[in-house]
């Protein structure tokens, strides 16, 4: 198979960074790559962990998937718990938690009514996982693979470090903020890529978000995967699609040129997005019946490796 | 069946996860709208200006335009875009005793920065509009494009949020001088914990940070009853029988699996939630594809059948599995993926025709 932009892409360079995050147009498949990723990552010997941003629910299929690979671990990383997990920290007593937590509300109605906290609170996971240390003082993780809200979100979580230095000025929040600012605008050790789909609304929405990201955000900003590419690549190209097997009827023509047209357009898609752009681009292409079908994940893996570099197992 | 969900609500709130279509849908739904002959209005918080390029009628602005439907007769189509800023603005003025109160509180910093900076202004400006909106009665029906966030529960908390943030028990633990009514209107313990509580808060946010942050909520004095009374008033609105709560997904397991979440919170919440719209299905393009795959074809045909079959059965399980969490309580409707780019008008008409 043939997918282009894999020359262009060094993988080993990208999993040098310790924090990846994955954004993009919601429902691209930000949840997928970064499971993906995390699985290349594991691929290659490092300890990886998958953060998942206020996510509401999960897909059985990224258990059993990611099951496989115990060098993997995930967390689901929302306000609420981060909140508490941070003030716990910092009180180092439950019972002194919960009496002014759980039995009082201001701090409550703060963490929900001021969501600058709440962005903050992920960020600072983020931070507190990607500084903690093993028993013999190795980095706990050596990946840390963070799976963010869509466009518009996660343009805000990544500004907010930005906005609370603003309006702190000191205390430890302040402090602490300044620690999360430098791990997201280190270009050695944070990433940002973006996932979208060969489809007019988000393409454009992936330019805006790279060009927003370029001139106001100032982390890194990594490949752009392109996923659910409709290849076809069987489907023949030519006006004539008698031509290749004899004969075949107008109902099946017409089958056959929505698959067609289909792929035509992601492709019209794709080249228009790397003439206006520089960034680099990895196609990932579509699986048809995704993770229901049993076939799915054997598919899909293949596919995904065949993208990552990843040798195959003896 | 959406018909008549259009003839039988004043508000729809159009829900569900990111990139299933759900500012298009909510755009049909209003040229269905004024097609029904209704005075519609489609209100979108989307910032990537969707709305404005599948309707091709240039820029959106916080205030209604007019977007001429062919054939709608007496009924109208009025499309808004969410300016959080501006909307944030206007509810302040709209709500403040004095001129120079309003004006205090849209100069103060925190102000600035929050009322736009932060993602969950959205959903607080997207409920202040739907407010404003409702409360002018110039509309028949309102169709509400939520934000684009990753789980609606957000936008829907929001008034209750916003309710407690403005709810005197806790304004008084940041309103200077007093220290005194915490103690006489809540037990010790509480107390003791407030106290506390405002202690650590002022080491991790500096004393300077509670300070501001007292003063600019001592700017909204005389107006906690009006935002409280509106957060009740949208809160009401939102439960009422004439809305609507539709989810708008595709055919993927992991956005049923978020939408079924969501099914979970409307019920608990006693919202009316009236119907999944599952976007972006597969057409029917052939009559029996097992008679065809039984046929000889040319090898690549073929693999294009079973790519479809595949394809089909998939999506077909997870209508089945979203029948089996309604049990007839709501509708569900297919809408087979559209075969070009939405990003005019007449397309978009053709679009409603299709789902309506």
């Amino acid at each position: 198979m043939n997918i282009t932009g894999i020359p262009k892409i060094n993988f080993d360079s990208l999993f040098s960074h310790q924090v990846i995050f994955v954004s993009g147009k919601g429902g691209t498949g930000k949840t997928t790559l970064s499971i993906f990723l995390a699985q290349a990552a594991a691929q290659r010997g490092k300890k990886v962990l998958v953060c998942h941003m206020n996510r509401l629910s999960t897909d059985p299929w990224e258990d059993k998937f990611l099951g496989r690979y115990p060098k993997i671990s995930r967390i689901f990383i929302d306000s609420a718990h981060c909140f508490r997990e941070y003030m716990l920290m910092k009180l180092k007593s439950e019972k002194l938690y919960s009496l002014i937590f759980e039995n009082f509300s201001a701090p409550n109605v703060i963490r929900n009514a001021a969501p600058a906290l709440k962005e903050l609170l992920l960020l600072g996971k983020v931070y507190y996982e990607a500084t903690r240390r093993t028993m013999l003082f190795t980095q706990r993780w050596d990946n840390i693979i963070v799976d963010m809200p869509s466009t518009g979100n996660a343009i805000a979580i990544l500004n907010i470090p930005e906005i609370v230095l603003n309006i702190f000025s000191a205390g430890i929040i302040a402090w602490e903020t300044i620690k999360i600012k430098n791990l997201i605008n280190d270009h050695k050790r944070s990433v940002l890529v973006l996932v979208t789909i060969p489809e007019y609304m988000a393409m454009q929405e992936t330019r805006n978000f790279i060009s927003h990201v370029n001139d106001k955000l100032k982390i890194s900003l990594g490949p752009v995967f392109i996923n659910r590419v409709p290849s076809y690549e069987w489907v023949p190209s030519g006006p004539d699609l008698n031509s290749p097997g004899g004969l075949i009827s107008h109902e099946l023509r017409q089958f056959a040129d929505f698959y067609r047209s289909r792929r035509d357009g992601a492709r019209e898609q794709i080249n228009e997005f790397n003439q206006r752009s520089d960034k680099l681009i990895c196609e990932i292409p579509l699986v048809s019946g995704a993770s229901l079908n049993p076939e799915f994940t054997g598919a899909i893996e293949q596919r995904m490796n065949e993208i990552f570099f990843v040798k195959k197992k003896p | 069946m959406i018909e008549d969900i259009i003839r039988n609500h004043r508000i729809i709130i159009c829900t569900g996860c990111g990139g299933v279509g759900k500012t298009t849908v909510s755009a049909a739904l209003g040229i269905t709208a004024a097609l029904l002959g209704k005075k519609a209005i489609v209100l979108t918080i989307d910032p990537a200006k969707r709305l404005a390029d599948s309707l091709g009628i240039g820029d959106l602005t916080n205030e209604p335009k007019l977007v001429k439907i062919p054939g709608a007769g007496k009924g109208e189509m009025w499309a808004m875009m969410l300016d959080v800023k501006n909307t944030m603005d206007s509810v302040v003025r709209d709500f403040s005793t004095t001129p120079d109160q309003a004006e205090r509180i849209i100069g103060n910093p925190i102000y600035r920065q929050f009322s736009q900076n932060f993602a969950g202004a959205q959903e607080y400006g997207g409920i202040g509009r739907l407010h404003q909106v409702y409360t002018e009665k110039k509309y028949d029906i309102i169709i509400l494009d939520t934000p684009p966030s990753q789980n609606a529960v957000d936008f829907i908390n929001a008034p209750r949020h916003l309710k407690e943030f403005f709810s005197r028990s806790v304004l008084k633990y940041f309103l200077p001088g007093n220290e005194e009514s915490i103690i006489n209107t809540t037990s010790r313990i509480v107390a003791k914990g407030g106290i506390i509580a405002l202690k650590i808060f002022n080491r991790l946010t500096g004393s300077y940070f509670m300070k501001d942050v007292a003063e600019f909520l001592s700017n909204f004095d005389g107006m906690y009853e009006t935002f409280r009374r509106q957060s009740d008033e949208v809160m009401n609105l939102l439960a009422d029988e004439k809305s609507a709560f539709l989810i708008i997904l595709g055919p993927e397991t992991q956005k049923m699996h978020e939408s079924l979440a969501l099914f979970d919170v409307f019920k608990e919440m006693g919202l009316p939630f009236r119907g999944f719209i599952v976007n972006m299905c597969t057409p029917r393009l052939v009559g029996d594809v097992d008679a065809l795959l039984r046929e000889k074809n040319p090898a690549w045909l073929q693999s294009l059948l079973k790519e479809y079959k595949i394809q089909i059965d998939y999506e077909e399980i997870i209508i089945q599995k979203l029948m089996e969490k309604i049990s007839g309580s709501a509708f569900i409707k297919k809408v087979p993926t559209f075969p070009k780019d939405i990003h005019n008008l007449p397309v978009l008409i053709e679009y409603s025709r299709r789902l309506c």
